[in-house]
């Protein structure tokens, strides 16, 4: 039993590192899109609807919100709750790539080959968009695990991974949010 | 037996607790730069501050990267 518990220890800290590791990776793409943004455009920004960021900036930083609730009632055994904060957590992702992709796109001033604003707002937004989708996916498996009852309080590996995946996705927003839409004057 | 129990809940209700403060602390900084973006374009750059700042609060409360250095043996 001893041997048992010891071993998903260590298997857990591996994963961990193993994730963050990951994300360290994957966060290389993203900063290089934002240097890119700032050589291409400067002091300048996309002209964009500013009130429209900020709606699906709450929206996402409301879901990292019920996304910690979600790991925090799994880590203590409460599944119920643990489904709800984690269907309202991809109901909220989804509300996100509506704004962005169904509505910010379709109303920018630019398409994606007008010049440096369209592509810097398109492979930026674009890019970012693709991780939230596979964020849903992510959590939409996790969430049918927990409704199958995968999981409990002492082994949730796959919740607490989402998680950090989740909230790893939220972060990014937080820069491409100010460089997208509040950094510089718009052109 | 009740000792543990009423200590499992309030470590629950402190978790819920860090979550909402954190939270808060992100809606206002957030406001913050919306309003800061919006009458003062110039002081844009000086946003990405705060956003590592917000950052920061992320990575350390909602994405824990202190158990990266822990042996934590429960999922969370």
């Amino acid at each position: 039993m001893s041997t048992h518990v010891d071993s998903y220890a260590t298997k857990l800290a591996r994963n961990r590192l193993g994730l963050w590791l990951f994300l360290i990776s994957d966060s290389f793409v993203f900063v290089g899109l934002f240097v890119a943004r700032v050589v291409l455009l400067g002091a300048n920004r996309p002209e964009l609807n500013q009130v429209l960021g900020l709606v699906v900036t709450v929206m996402l930083l409301f879901s990292s919100f019920f996304m910690n609730r979600a790991e925090v009632e799994m880590a203590h055994g409460n599944r119920p709750a643990f489904l709800r904060n984690t269907f309202i957590t991809m109901t909220l992702g989804v509300i996100f790539l509506l704004g962005v992709v169904g509505v910010e796109w379709q109303i920018a001033p630019f398409g994606p080959s007008d010049g440096a604003p369209g592509a810097v707002f398109y492979s930026m937004t674009g890019f970012h968009a693709f991780h939230v989708l596979t964020g849903v996916a992510l959590l939409y498996i996790v969430w049918n695990n927990g409704r199958r009852g995968l999981y409990t309080a002492e082994q949730h590996w796959g919740v607490e991974a989402a998680a950090v995946y989740w909230h790893f996705i939220d972060v990014v927003w937080m820069f491409f949010y100010v460089g997208l839409y509040l950094m510089g004057t718009p052109i | 037996m009740a000792d543990n129990k009423d200590q499992v809940a309030g470590s629950r209700r402190a978790e819920l607790g860090a979550g909402v403060w954190v939270f808060l602390m992100l809606g206002v900084l957030t406001f913050g730069e919306f309003i800061v973006g919006v009458i003062a374009p110039p002081w844009g750059s000086a946003l990405l501050l705060v956003a590592a700042f917000k950052a920061l609060f992320v990575i350390m409360y909602y994405m824990h990267v202190g158990r990266l250095f822990t042996t934590d043996k429960g999922g969370h």
